[in-house]
């Protein structure tokens, strides 16, 4: 009996530790393949940026001489076998070296390190907020039918409308109809700003319709994932155990069926990375907002290739690793 | 016939005569300059011109063509992928489904919009270039439903007992997979045209996808780059109409594949 019973347990676990190395195995083919994407799909396509520049630039319409080409495709190592290639780039991004963007006459590296703390400071607030207003929004109308319906109806609503279109119509409804509310931008151009407090709440006055645009998109995501766990964990005996030992039903609600049903809701948080980013990145272009999806349309419109594909690399590593963090809090709710 | 079916049928339809009127039989072209630039709404212009002259009613009628053709030729595309793709991994098992399983996982795991914004730009940024990307990045979902499918009914004995007689794969699919694969890969697909639509009217609004084709996005992308935007009224037929007519038609085929699915479920209960 006790040997039976140790077996299931060690198959449960060799079973548990197989499904883990697996996921792994997954993330590590994902984060290659995505990397060898972005490494070969710009040297497979016909044309270099040589040829590309020459004819965009417009300062010299003649185009490079033989010789001149030889000599730029040498200083690039595009001469080399792509194999060398390969490495030399691997190399290099190891030192966290993304090489030089073409546009900002800057190293990649730079350009993501100022623009990205805007973006991360979008996208965090927005997950948090719309987390919050969701878990707040599925709590109220947990014990109300005639709200839950309501507020179910709208939400499903609210799903549907993609966040540039919300940008836009909080950016004509509200922000041109108001003094305070700015149209673009982080903080206000050639402004001094006197002290911290006044810098913090110039970038807070910039920031508020941006968030609430992408809030508004976000929130039934989290909405719908707090009101299914809830009414899940609703159910359960142990509530009903509480409930007959009539304890307060302030603590039943936060003690017994919030903080049960948190997990599923985090999860959620890290998958909505995914769309967040994608979000974020049409938004800033909504509000002129100088995060990294103003330096991503930027550079595809000046062909800068270098700079389109450090941009990818980050914002594709950041998505994979949050996914891989909501499949790590699923796992963990499936061997209760 | 079911009415709410037949609701949002009905203004899709009603939208598809408005855009053809505008298109085949308004004496405006969508993309030559016809008139003064700037006009509000006249007799003549229904929605008033842009700033180049060109009437923006012709120009709108015009992108529900472009958005129609982009979202079911994508949802078609797709549609052939995921579904051929997912039938394969089902069906066949082995180490074929554990390839086709890493590929669905993989495009899943993609964050759409950058990898469609990067192929786009190395691709270069014609209307036919845009739909294969955005096809082939939403294939993942309708290969996983249809795979999983496959691999559940593979296993009903009436299968089994057919292929012990000999039965190979496309009589098969003709006679048993087909039936039960097909409304779900249609429920499915019908989701792909909307948010290929909705792609490809963010890829226009960030001025990346085709200059030339006339699209909700790239007129609301002209708009709001047209810099006295906020300090005039053109704003309210320049730039409200393909918000509008946007947001509507993502609605009524949002609600159109849910009506559709309660349908095939209530069908299958």
């Amino acid at each position: 009996m006790i040997t039976s019973n140790w077996n299931k347990t060690a198959s449960h676990m060799w079973k548990n530790s197989k499904r883990r190395t697996k996921r792994y195995v997954v993330f590590l083919c994902t984060f290659l393949t995505i990397y060898l994407f972005n490494f070969f799909l710009p040297r497979l396509m016909p044309g270099d940026p040589f040829s590309h520049n020459a004819a965009y630039s417009g300062q010299d319409m003649q185009g490079l001489s033989a010789e001149d080409l030889e000599r730029l495709r040498a200083y690039y190592g595009l001469d080399k076998p792509l194999l060398v290639q390969l490495l030399n780039t691997i190399k290099a991004n190891l030192k966290l070296d993304l090489g030089q963007s073409i546009l900002y006459k800057k190293s990649v590296a730079e350009v993501i390190k100022a623009r990205l703390p805007w973006t991360l400071y979008i996208m965090l607030s927005t997950l948090i907020f719309s987390l919050l207003l969701g878990l707040i929004l599925a709590l109220s109308a947990l014990e109300n039918g005639k709200r839950d319906s309501l507020i179910y109806k709208s939400m499903s609503l609210l799903a549907e409308i993609p966040s540039f279109l919300l940008g836009i119509i909080l950016l004509f409804f509200v922000a041109a109809k108001v003094d305070w509310l700015p149209l673009a931008g982080n903080l206000t151009p050639f402004y001094r700003h006197g002290s911290v407090v006044e810098y913090v709440l110039d970038v807070l006055r910039h920031s508020l319709l941006p968030i609430c645009a992408l809030t508004l998109n976000l929130t039934p995501q989290f909405y719908f994932t707090a009101r299914t766990s809830l009414l899940n964990i609703r159910t359960k005996d142990y509530v009903l155990n509480a409930q007959a030992k009539g304890l307060n039903q302030k603590i039943i609600r936060y003690k017994y069926i919030m903080l049960n049903a948190l997990p599923p809701i985090v999860a959620r948080f890290f998958l909505s990375v995914g769309t967040c980013i994608g979000g974020t990145m049409l938004i800033e272009n909504v509000f002129n907002y100088p995060g990294l999806g103003m330096v991503l349309r930027d550079a595809v419109m000046y062909r800068d290739y270098i700079l389109i594909q450090g941009v990818f690399l980050l914002s594709a590593t950041v998505v994979l690793c949050a996914s891989l963090f909501s499949d790590i809090i699923n796992n963990y709710l499936q061997k209760d | 016939m079911n009415k709410k079916l037949f609701t949002y049928l009905a203004i899709l339809l009603v939208m598809f005569i408005i855009s053809a009127y505008g298109s085949l039989f308004y004496p405006h072209s969508a993309v030559r300059p016809n008139g003064p630039s700037l006009e509000p709404p006249s007799r003549d212009h229904i929605l008033g011109t842009d700033d180049l002259g060109t009437d923006i009613f012709a120009q709108i009628s015009k992108g529900f063509f472009t958005s129609l053709f982009v979202g079911v030729a994508t949802a078609f595309l797709a549609m052939f992928l995921g579904g051929s793709l997912g039938l394969m991994g089902g069906y066949l098992g082995g180490k074929t489904d554990l390839f086709i399983s890493f590929l669905i996982n993989l495009f899943l795991s993609l964050p759409q919009l950058p990898v469609i914004i990067v192929a786009g730009a190395f691709l270069g940024q014609s209307i036919i270039n845009v739909i294969f990307i955005i096809a082939l990045f939403s294939w993942a979902g309708i290969a996983k439903v249809v795979r999983a499918k496959t691999r559940q009914i593979r296993e009903n004995t009436y299968l089994q007992l057919a292929r012990s007689y000999g039965a190979g794969f496309f009589y098969l699919f003709k006679k048993h997979l087909f039936a039960d694969i097909f409304p779900l890969l249609l429920i499915n697909s019908l989701a792909v045209v909307g948010k290929a639509i909705l792609q490809e009217a963010s890829l226009a609004f960030l001025g990346l996808s085709d200059p030339l084709a006339r699209s909700w996005g790239l007129i609301i992308n002209k708009a709001m780059n047209f810099s006295a935007i906020y300090y005039t009224n053109y704003w309210l037929w320049w730039l409200l109409p393909p918000v509008f007519s946007l947001v509507v038609t993502l609605y009524c085929l949002r609600l159109l594949t849910r009506e559709i699915e309660n349908i095939v479920y209530r069908s299958e209960l």
